[in-house]
């Protein structure tokens, strides 16, 4: 016959309560609450105890209909379409996903790729000139500009100053998810805007030519480009000007602001 | 027929509705928290009641998803103090009671009513490992085995699991009873004062 100590017993008073106890064991421990009054007064207590577990659970509050109605109903125990179209055609759903994502990454790309272009800034400037609204700051003080820039951009670009143009305001926005600044310049009726960023504009699609001083050029929807990078800065101009006037100008604003920049 | 199986697992899981109810109520401790957590459980059972493979072991295969969704419930809330994180070293601390002789109990009523306020609180102290294990067993009324399953642990660490778990919660029901004075000093600890005397 197997003989427990009180330590054993006590160990196993709990599993022999739950009959977990395979017959041998229950029998040994039986007998020693039999004979043992310090383990029967703990094997008492622990009824005392279980009662108390058997009233928790016995008082737990019933859940409401709606949860019954919720986890029973149809449509919960039923996968989405999109999940069971999955289960029903899971190598075909797959290949029609993989399409799906390719298509979405190639019109992401392409997105990008186009959107990265001359054009975007000459559709901005012809905007502007339809609507002289669009010019945020309206003002023909270079330095106001200069302070007005650098409060929206964080930086100061130094302002050029072409021959014979009027600076006629300012904007800041975005073009191309990037922030640019814009200084709009008239002479005699004629409209130049320049831009000026701080990432590099002359890596934008739709130049066809270039200056041995790194000016890039380019026509767009019948508007001239130029387009330079000075240290950190970069700067763009769009014009109605001729080719050739808007290259003089793009020379003499280019040799303006790489002094301002060494300055 | 994969129709009348899954006909025939619908109607396993559905059966598991109330067991686990009352599990998730005394887990979580309260009716709105305990419905999210069954709503939860149901849903990700359904969506792969094809992993059910025997039926015999629905019960411990939805109570290991109700668990899986506690835990990462309670991850997402991470705010469930815990007083007690490890038993052994608490029950050695103090020096275990002798229990009381039950028929020193002064008030029947009294003491079961003091009872199920402080069982409850001393659940809430339990480390989540004793704590699970023992509400499986007492309120979802699942077998060691079961319990095993559903938590994947041999049988052995849930013996022990609920032994611990019982024994702290026969150490705290015994102290509170005897400082409350529901019940009077043992026969063991009369004669040790008397020997003393």
């Amino acid at each position: 016959m197997l003989k427990l100590s009180c330590q054993e017993v006590q160990s196993l008073l709990e599993a022999f309560h739950d009959n977990e106890l395979d017959g041998v064991s229950s029998l040994a421990v039986q007998e020693h609450l039999d004979e043992c009054p310090d383990c029967r007064r703990q094997w008492c207590w622990l009824g005392e105890v279980e009662a108390s577990l058997q009233r928790l659970s016995e008082s737990v509050p019933s859940p409401t209909e709606a949860l019954r109605r919720r986890i029973l109903r149809p449509a919960f125990r039923q996968p989405g379409p999109v999940l069971a179209l999955f289960r029903a055609y899971g190598r075909l759903a797959g290949v029609v996903s993989l399409a799906l994502l390719f298509a979405l990454a190639a019109s992401v790309l392409l997105t990008v790729r186009t959107g990265a272009d001359v054009m975007l800034f000459v559709r901005d400037s012809a905007k502007l000139a339809q609507n002289a609204n669009r010019v945020e700051l309206r003002t023909s003080d270079t330095e106001q500009a200069e302070r007005w820039l650098k409060q929206r951009m964080g930086f100061t670009p130094g302002i050029p100053s072409p021959s014979g143009f009027k600076l006629v305001g300012a904007r800041s926005c975005h073009i191309n998810r990037k922030p640019v600044g814009l200084l709009l310049f008239e002479r005699d009726g004629q409209r130049l805007s320049c831009y000026v960023g701080r990432s590099s504009m002359t890596a934008l699609r739709g130049f066809d030519d270039a200056t041995p001083e790194g000016i890039k050029l380019g026509t767009c929807e019948g508007r001239h480009v130029a387009a330079w990078d000075a240290g950190d800065v970069s700067y763009l101009l769009v014009t109605d000007l001729t080719k050739d006037a808007l290259l003089a100008v793009a020379n003499e604003v280019a040799n303006g602001t790489a002094q301002s920049l060494k300055q | 027929m994969p129709g009348k199986d899954n006909d025939a697992r619908a109607e396993a899981i559905i059966g598991c509705f109330e067991p686990l109810y009352r599990t998730a109520f005394r887990l979580t401790g309260n009716k709105a928290q305990a419905e999210d957590l069954v709503q939860e459980t149901y849903l990700r059972a359904w969506r792969s009641l094809s992993q059910l493979h025997r039926l015999s072991g629905v019960q411990p295969w939805m109570f290991r998803i109700l668990r899986t969704v506690f835990i990462d419930q309670l991850r997402r809330a991470s705010s469930r103090p815990k007083l007690v994180t490890d038993l052994e070293r608490m029950l050695a601390a103090c020096e275990e009671p002798s229990p009381p002789e039950v028929f020193d109990v002064k008030d029947r009523r009294e003491l079961d009513e003091v009872f199920d306020q402080e069982i409850i609180s001393a659940i809430s102290e339990l480390p989540d490992g004793e704590c699970v294990a023992l509400l499986f067993q007492v309120v979802g009324g699942l077998s060691y085995h079961e319990i095993s399953e559903a938590l994947e642990c041999p049988v052995g660490t849930v013996m022990s699991r609920i032994h611990r778990a019982k024994r702290w919660l026969r150490h705290r029901l015994a102290t509170y009873a005897k400082n409350c004075g529901i019940v009077g000093r043992t026969s063991l600890e009369e004669e040790r004062k008397d020997a003393q005397a």
